[in-house]
């Protein structure tokens, strides 16, 4: 695949796809915004940047997740933040990332303040049986709509993974650092030979 | 379903779409994409499985 120079964002011919994904970029503060787009909903600032099938596909998988969490009465636990003998790390954290999924947080935490037929229909008994599975569900859409997020700020302000260094190294490094006049002489015979 | 396997069923489904999603992040032809998700899936279980061996084991001793 080609490449162009300047920008080293890879130059995709007609009819041939791509093999990393790649958006065009945009501003870093649109990129903000779509990024928190799609916290609050999943697959939405897939959507806004014109992905449609990548954020219907998200939006399914995520929020498939997230319903089958409330089925097996997945709840969301707001512990207390005081110092004391009621601080809970992990509670804490376990609600972090259950609120990486935005809306679904929203929604349960305010049907837990609202109450009415939303509080019983979406706040669940953390007594049930499937309970703590069912949590675990909810951290992982949130998990994973974190993923999306983040994936989604880096695609469009056009961050590109570290390429790993090549294999087929020939000069060793020890016997650079021990004396460097014998990688320079080999060095010097190779392009020589390569001159020949 | 018993609890057990409710468990187990949960842990296929939720490791296969963790899968899926990094894959669908990543891959942009559909053919990669398939094989990149099978790849990562079994990958994922094997570790799963080395996690619960160990896990096992450590309970005989403990």
């Amino acid at each position: 695949m080609m490449t162009n120079p300047a920008t080293a964002v890879p130059i995709a011919k007609e009819n041939e796809t791509p093999e990393r994904l790649t958006y065009p970029q945009r501003p870093r503060w649109q990129s903000v915004g779509l990024a928190l787009l799609n916290w609050l909903i999943p697959g939405a600032g897939y959507a806004a940047v014109g992905d449609f099938l990548r954020a219907g596909i998200l939006c399914l998988i995520i929020n498939l997740i997230f319903a089958i969490g409330l089925y097996l009465d997945g709840y969301l636990y707001v512990p207390s933040f005081r110092l004391g003998p009621e601080f809970n790390i992990v509670a804490i954290l376990t609600l972090a990332v259950q609120a990486l999924h935005g809306g679904g947080t929203i929604l349960l935490l305010a049907a837990a303040e609202v109450g009415g037929p939303l509080g019983a229909l979406l706040v669940r008994d953390p007594g049930a049986p499937y309970s703590d599975l069912g949590a675990f569900h909810l951290l992982v859409a949130g998990g994973l709509n974190y993923v999306a997020s983040a994936r989604l700020y880096d695609l469009l302000v056009g961050y590109e993974e570290p390429k790993p260094a090549p294999k087929n190294r020939t000069t060793t490094v020890n016997s650079t650092f021990e004396n460097p006049a014998i990688h320079h002489a080999s060095s010097t015979e190779s392009n020589k030979e390569e001159q020949k | 379903m018993t609890y057990g396997w409710v468990m187990v069923s949960s842990l296929l489904y939720l490791s296969l779409s963790v899968c899926l999603v990094i894959s669908l992040l990543d891959t942009t032809s559909k053919s990669r994409f398939i094989k990149e998700t099978v790849r990562r899936w079994c990958k994922f279980l094997l570790g799963l499985a080395v996690i619960a061996l160990l896990v096992q084991v450590l309970t005989w001793f403990g």
